[in-house]
Parts: structure tokens; sequence; C-alpha cells
């Protein structure tokens, strides 16, 4: 029997939607909830007992990985499939022939695959003049909307800004709203976070910074033209000009390597689900961040659990600083039980260096081995044996570094921002720890 | 950084009340703004070279003292499935459940993952039970934490051999040496009970008294004696029960002298008359005294069985049963447990008295309990029953259950059966059956729980 290597439990709970779902199917990883429970090369598939009379067939196809189960939950996967995942992680699901449901779903799926590759062939070419009459339309409203936000942002210089703390940042968000309408997402993700920071400690020097960033980017955006192109296409990355997938596949830089998958960090916001991916190539020593969304209760993409490494070829979207990547070819993820990172004044001097091209960076990764966590006046820090240190960012519950410490140095691997590192995988005797 | 402190009160002032001075900019500055003619745009631009600069230009903390190194741990880390388990553990909090894997842990010389030890921490904080299995399975690295963090500082208790522990120690630390000292050197433990005796505060006294009571022994009869003259009642309690456990002391002689003036038997009537004082009311000081008393005192008015079915005049019958099952509850008398739990098996004192009974004697009460009483008053005394649970009670109760159709009351003891029975009972046909399809959630939750406990021993076999 042919079957595939069950995933860590990690990496099975990464799938989960929400912290509920993973807490849920937790509690459904154990052999007396499932009966007919089978794993092959290709899916994972039992009958879960309910509360109903009727069991909840459940069944995972690895490759994408794709769910289906016949529960009435709107989580996607629901708390089934997360259950059967763990359980074959725990290695308590045997190998077996795929039954004829299972069968039957699983060639449905690569059926509906072909029909979809075929259309896409049998579409031909685009209609290229309105898709430039419309990139035209797009430009010139950007446009408009970057030249308003240049005589708002001088006027409130000239007016002085205490009255943002009056008002609570509500004129803030009442641009970002114009921005949006102006298409310019990245100008109005910038004043929304303005409008947050006002009325914080120390608001006015961080608002300052936050809306100089924005001028600076308002002010590149009028004269595109004559900047480098590589900076070109990072004021139009920050702008909100996306790359269309295809373009970054067909044109963008590659770069073949052994990935360790660093880490992943998850944030929501305006009811989208992001997940930052951050690899560092073996070989190449290159950083790069791959981005998924979803909405939530949907799954973002797992196909690049944390601790692990795999062979694959990357897609860089253009910019100064290239960073955000496609995954152009994979193979398949390995654990990585251990990993080497570099010294503090390399990673800061790396981030300088990044920063040069593209001011507007907001996160870097950090990969650093030989630091232990350690306290400082202002909280934790991560600090190197002669006493050289980066700050953590303050967070609610920081202790799982430390236990994994125990006042000895660790590899961690984490995002640095203005606010300080934070963590998001350490090694620990010879396992990846996701934090 | 003058500079960028002055670009800060600028723009709060706002360009037009408040001039930039741009002689406080540093010269490639003044350099990139001269060509713009708006202050504002000027301050604009010196504020994104500015804030740019200063976040490219980070430096790394100094001279940040590194912590103290944990003592090494060389146990081995709890097999992967067990490590999984943990984690279903602290996501369902089932604090009882944890309880017992965190103590089938601390017996097998493993140890867990690290990073699970502050959520752990978190649980044995509120949850106090788990703080004494969880510092062993902690070892260093749990002690090391309890350093860093003062909530967690019973992960770092001093060394309890020291006697420091015993003049210095928090209560919860004076209590476990006591009870440890009280096992391995008795006469130590009550040198140092009675040298700080007068000093400690009265619930301390009482409290001692408690931990006292598993070991007390025959030479600690004046002690007691002494006791029950305490100025704190419960102190007084205390030490009249723990004198009820010795055989054959003054104290109980002279309870039954007193008591001896007051009982008659006349035919199938027992007669028992209230003891007159100046203190509290009459079936208080019965109480005392049928408590206090031995239960060989009883012996002349007939065998226990007889005693305790004997119709009673000139008490409240309900105070004579409840004063004799608190002495047979001292004494440990199996034969008056019986009696007792035969004359009346719904009362209330049951399920203690059946503590008394030997494992077998328990399961065969059981099952004439089973026979005796109705269904619902048989559930609710499961919620009773003493523990820890002999194999044989755990198994004649687990038969029992077995045989339940669906009922509320039944449902209830079924959680209690399916956490309390003994790890002996985990394989019983209740857990290995297979379960038909229209099994009720009870049954159902009955045979996980049981098969959950299986596992967890078997992974940490």
């Amino acid at each position: 029997m042919v079957t595939a290597v069950p995933w860590t439990a990690e990496r099975v709970a990464g799938l989960a939607p929400d912290p509920a779902s993973e807490k849920a199917g937790r509690a459904l990883a154990t052999p007396a909830k499932w009966s007919g429970a089978g794993a092959s090369e290709d899916a994972v598939w039992g009958f879960c007992q309910g509360s109903g009379k009727k069991p909840y067939q459940t069944c995972v196809e690895l490759a994408e990985p794709a769910f289906r189960c016949s529960c009435p939950s709107r989580k996607f996967p629901c708390k089934h499939a997360l259950g059967l995942l763990l359980l074959w992680a725990a290695g308590r699901v045997d190998g077996a022939e795929p039954p004829d449901w299972v069968h039957a779903w699983l060639s449905e799926r690569a059926d509906r695959a072909r029909r979809a590759e075929n259309r896409a062939e049998a579409a031909g070419p685009k209609d290229e003049e309105a898709a430039a009459r419309r990139a035209a339309d797009r430009a010139a409203r950007v446009e408009g909307g970057v030249a308003e936000l240049k005589v708002w942002l001088t006027d409130r210089i000239g007016a002085g800004f205490a009255r943002f703390e009056r008002n609570g940042g509500e004129e803030l968000r009442t641009v970002a709203a114009r921005m949006v309408d102006a298409q310019a997402s990245g100008l109005a993700g910038g004043l929304r976070r303005a409008a947050g920071i006002v009325g914080r400690r120390d608001w006015p020097e961080a608002l300052l910074a936050e809306l100089s960033q924005l001028y600076l980017l308002a002010d590149a955006a009028t004269r595109l033209e004559s900047l480098p192109p590589a900076l070109a296409d990072t004021v139009r990355t920050r702008l909100g000009f996306s790359v269309e997938t295809a373009r970054v596949l067909e044109t963008g830089e590659r770069v073949a390597d052994d990935w360790l998958i660093t880490g992943a960090a998850d944030e929501e916001n305006d009811r989208l689900l992001t997940r930052r991916t951050w690899l560092r190539g073996l070989g190449t020593g290159r950083d790069a961040l791959v981005l998924s969304f979803a909405p939530p209760g949907r799954p973002l993409d797992a196909t690049l659990p944390p601790g692990h490494r795999l062979t694959a070829e990357l897609a860089f979207y253009p910019g100064a600083a290239p960073l955000r990547a496609l995954v152009a070819e994979r193979g398949i993820p390995l654990a990585a039980p251990t990993a080497e990172g570099g010294s503090i004044a390399d990673a800061l001097a790396a981030h300088t260096q990044a920063m040069a091209a593209d001011p507007w960076l907001e996160r870097w990764p950090v990969l650093l081995s030989g630091v232990t966590p350690a306290e400082h006046a202002g909280g934790w820090c991560l600090s190197e044996k002669d006493g050289t240190a980066m700050p953590l960012v303050p967070y609610a519950f920081p202790w799982s570094l430390p236990a994994l410490s125990a006042g000895r140095p660790l590899t961690v691997a984490g995002e640095w921002s203005p606010a300080g590192l934070r963590p998001l995988t350490c090694w620990h005797e010879n396992r990846a720890v996701r934090l | 950084m003058k500079a960028w402190e002055d670009l800060v009160g600028t723009a709060l002032l706002g360009t037009r009340r408040r001039a930039l001075d741009p002689a406080a900019q540093p010269a490639a500055v003044r350099e990139l703004i001269a060509g713009r003619a708006d202050p504002a745009e000027q301050l604009l631009t010196a504020a994104a070279v500015l804030s740019t600069y200063r976040r490219a230009g980070r430096r790394p903390l100094h001279d940040v003292r590194p912590l103290p190194v944990a003592a090494a741990d060389e146990r081995p880390f709890v097999p992967p499935p067990a490590r999984e388990r943990l984690g279903r553990l602290l996501a369902a909090s089932h604090p009882d459940l944890l309880l017992e894997w965190l103590g089938i842990v601390a017996g097998t010389g493993y140890r867990v993952p690290p990073e699970t030890l502050p959520l752990l921490a978190e649980a044995a904080r509120t949850k106090v039970a788990l703080r004494g299995p969880l510092a062993a399975v902690a070892g260093s690295v749990g002690a090391w934490l309890g350093q860093r963090n003062p909530d967690w500082a019973f992960l770092a208790a001093p060394a309890e051999e020291s006697g420091d522990v015993w003049q210095y120690g928090s209560l919860a630390q004076r209590r476990r040496w006591l009870g440890t000292k009280l096992a391995q050197d008795p006469d130590a433990a009550r040198e140092a009970l009675t040298t700080s005796w007068k000093t400690e505060p009265a619930d301390i006294r009482a409290d001692f008294l408690g931990v006292l009571a598993g070991h007390v022994r025959a030479g600690d009869e004046a002690f007691l004696e002494a006791a029950l003259a305490d100025r704190a009642a419960a102190v007084r309690e205390q030490a009249a029960d723990l004198l009820g456990r010795l055989p054959g002391t003054r104290y109980g002689r002279s309870m039954a002298e007193r008591l001896r003036p007051l009982v008659h038997r006349r035919d199938r009537v027992l007669t028992v008359s209230l003891p007159s004082g100046d203190r509290g009311d009459g079936t208080v000081r019965l109480r005392t005294l049928v408590a206090a008393a031995p239960l060989s005192f009883w012996a002349e008015f007939g065998p226990p069985a007889e005693v305790v079915r004997m119709a009673v005049e000139g008490c409240p019958a309900a105070v004579l049963r409840d004063s004799w099952a608190t002495a047979t509850l001292r004494q440990r008398d199996e034969t008056w447990a019986q009696a007792l739990i035969g004359a009346d098996p719904g009362g209330r004192t049951t399920p203690p008295l059946l503590g008394v009974l030997s494992p077998a004697g328990q399961a065969a009460t059981v099952g004439h309990l089973v026979s005796r009483l109705p269904v619902e008053s048989f559930a609710r005394l499961v919620h009773e029953l003493p523990r820890p649970w002999t194999k044989e009670l755990g198994t004649a109760l687990l038969d029992w259950i077995a045989r339940q159709d669906d009922h509320r009351l039944v449902s209830h003891a079924a959680v209690v059966i399916a956490r309390a029975v003994p790890p002996q009972c985990l394989r019983h046909p209740l857990a290995t059956t297979r379960l038909t399809m229209d099994a009720g959630p009870w049954r159902r939750a009955l045979t996980e729980t049981l098969n959950f406990r299986r596992e967890m021993y078997e992974e940490l076999a």
C-alpha cells in the first residue's frame, strides 16, 4: 500500500481557519470518533460520528490540499477534516485502498481541473484594447488621488496637526475613504494606519513619520517616469497597483534553491486574512515573502509549513528590493529540525540595505543563531553572548520562547519592524517549534 | 535627536505659525529641501528622510545582561502521541484528566516540550492540585521559569529537605514539609510541630492537625488532649476527631464513662438521654460523646447490626445514627460500617462509610445496594463515593452502568465513573466493545473517556 508520509501536527494545525476550529479538531483526533478511516498516496478519509444518527463523511485530498465533508459547517476546513488529519499525523490512520466514494470525488476533482485547463486554452487572447483602456482609467484616478493627497497633506502641515487629536483621527479616515475611491489602496492603508496612531502615547512623532512616508510615496508617484525602473515598480506596488500572477510567473526573476520556510504570521484586516510566509534560500541566502489571502473561515495557503524546507523555484515580483515572490515550481516539504542563522549586526545591516532600496519596507525577515531571550528595561529581547540585543515586540504572553531557551542560546526566525522583533519559529533540540 | 524633535514640534503647531529652523537640520537634509518653496513640503520631505534614517539605522541594544542558565534536563521528551494528547488536554481544558496525565508523566521520567510549560503553569496557577505533579514534570526548566515569573513561584519552591522551609516557607511548603517529615522521620516531625505550636495562628494549627491526621499514632494522645482545650473551636474539633482514631485513649474511656448512665436498653428499644451541661444544647453534647466513645462501648447492648436497628427513645434517632457514623469513620470499624449501611442504605453517610470497607467488601456492598436502591438514589451515591476507588469497586460500578438505560442521573454518574475508575479498569468491556449506532451520548462519552485514559497510560508506558 503506497501512502503519503503523514504531516506533522503543527502543519495540520496551520490549516485551521481559526483557533476554535483547531481546538474542536483536536478533540476529534481520537480513533473512537472515527470509523472506516484510511489513507492512500493522495487522500485521507473516514466517517466521523457527530451528534446526529448519520456519521459525517470526511475526505481530504492531500496535494492541494482540498477538503470535503458532509457536515453543515461553513468553516473550511471543518473540524472533522482537521481531526482526521491530526489523527493521521499521529500515525493512527492505516493505509488502505480508497473506497468508491473517495475515488469518485478524487476523479471528479481531476476532471474539473482538466476542464478548467481546456477552457483557459480555448479562451484565447483577451481583449487587449479594453484592458489597456481600463488600465489608463485606473492610472488617471490614482493620479488624481495622489494630487489630492499632496495638497491635503501640505495644507494640514501648514495648519498643524494638533487638531487630529481632537477629532480622534476621523479626518484621516475620511481622506482614506477618498483614496479608496481613487483606487489607491496603498495610500488608503497608510492613512488608516495613521488614524490608528492618533491618541497613542508619543503619537505626534509616529504620525509625522507615517504621514511623511505617505508624502514621499505620493511625491514619487508624480514622477514615476524619472525613477529607475525597479524603484518605479516598488512605488507602483506601494500605491496599490497589483502585478498579475501570470506576469510574475512569466517575467519575474527566477531563483531556484533549497528554501527554508522560516516562519508564518497570520493577520486579519478588513475581513481579509493574510498569511505572510517567509523563506530563506539555503544556497543563495536570498529572503522571500509569499503572501496568501482569504476571507475569514476560508483556508489560507498551507503548502509552506514553517520549520520545513523544500526545493523550489520562486518567481519574484518586480521592485527595488524584491522580496515578495510566488512559488513557481515546488518539491515536497521536508521537516527541517535544525537551522543556521546569522548575527544581529548582519540582520540589521541587511535591513538597512533593503530600506535604502525601498524606504516603505514594513517588515524584514530575520534569522538569528546563538541568541538568548533576556529581559531589558523595555521588556524582552534576544541577546547575543556579548550583550548585543534586539528588542522583541511587546506581546501579551511572552513565555514560550524563554521556556524553550531556559537561559541557553537558540536559533530564532522572526519579523523585524519598528515595533521590534516578532519571533515566529525557533529551533530547539532537533525540532522546529512555531511560536 | 534635535533635528527630528524640531520637525515634530513644528508639525504640531503648523508651518504657518512656526517656521522650520533649517539650521537645526543636518547639512544633507538642508540641501535636499532647499529646492522646495512651501515650508510644509520642506517639513514633510525632511521628516521622510529622517524617519527613514531612524528606522533603517536602528542600532542594537547593548550590554543586556544574560539570564542565568537552568540546570540541564537530560530526561527524554514524552513520545509524540503523548505530546499530541497534551495539546488536546490543554485545548479542551479538562483539569482532572490533565492532573491524571501529569501524574503518569511524573512517574515515568519523561519531560514535556518546554514550550508547553507556560500554559501548564497558567493552568496550575488556578488549579492548585496540578502544582505538585507539574513541578515534578517541569523539572529544572520549570524551576527556572518559576524564578522568572512570580505567578509561577510554586515551580521554584526551595529544596524542601532543608529545615528552613519549616521556619520560613509558605503555608503550602510547610504543609508539604510536615507531611513528608511525618512519613520519613516521625519523631523529628512531631518535635518541630510541638516546638512552634504555641506561636502558630489558629487556622494554621487546625491545618497542621489535618496533616497529622494521616499519620496519627498512640504517642500523640497527650498532645491531642492538650489541643482539646485549644482556644479555637476548629482546633478542638480536629483534635477530637484525631483522638477518636486512636484506640484505648483516656479521652475515649472518659467519653464512654459519661455516656454510660445515659444509655439503657429495654427489649428492642434503646433509650438515650441527652446529657446536661451548661454549654450548648444537649444534642450537640450527645454527638460529641457518641462520636468520641469507642464503638466497643455498645457491645453490651447487642451486636452492631442489632443495635443500629433498634427503636430509639430519648433523643433524635438521626443524631445517634450520624454520631455512630462519625465514630465508625474515625475508628475505621468495618463491622459497624456494614451495619450502618445495611440499616439505612440510602442515607447520606453511606458513601463515606463505604470507604471504611475492604476492597472486596466495597464491591460486594455496592452489589447489594444496586439491588436495594432505586436507580436515582444509587446514581446520586456514585458522586460521593470516597476516592481513590479500588479495582473491585471500579469494576462493580462499570458493570452497573453498562446495564443502565438513558437517564439524566445515570448520565451524570457516567461522567464521574469514567474519570474515577482506576487504570486497571480501563479495559472493561464497556471500553473495548464497539458501540451500537443508537448508543446514547452519555454512553458514547463514557466509552471515549475510558479509551482516552487508557491511551494516556499506553502512550506513556
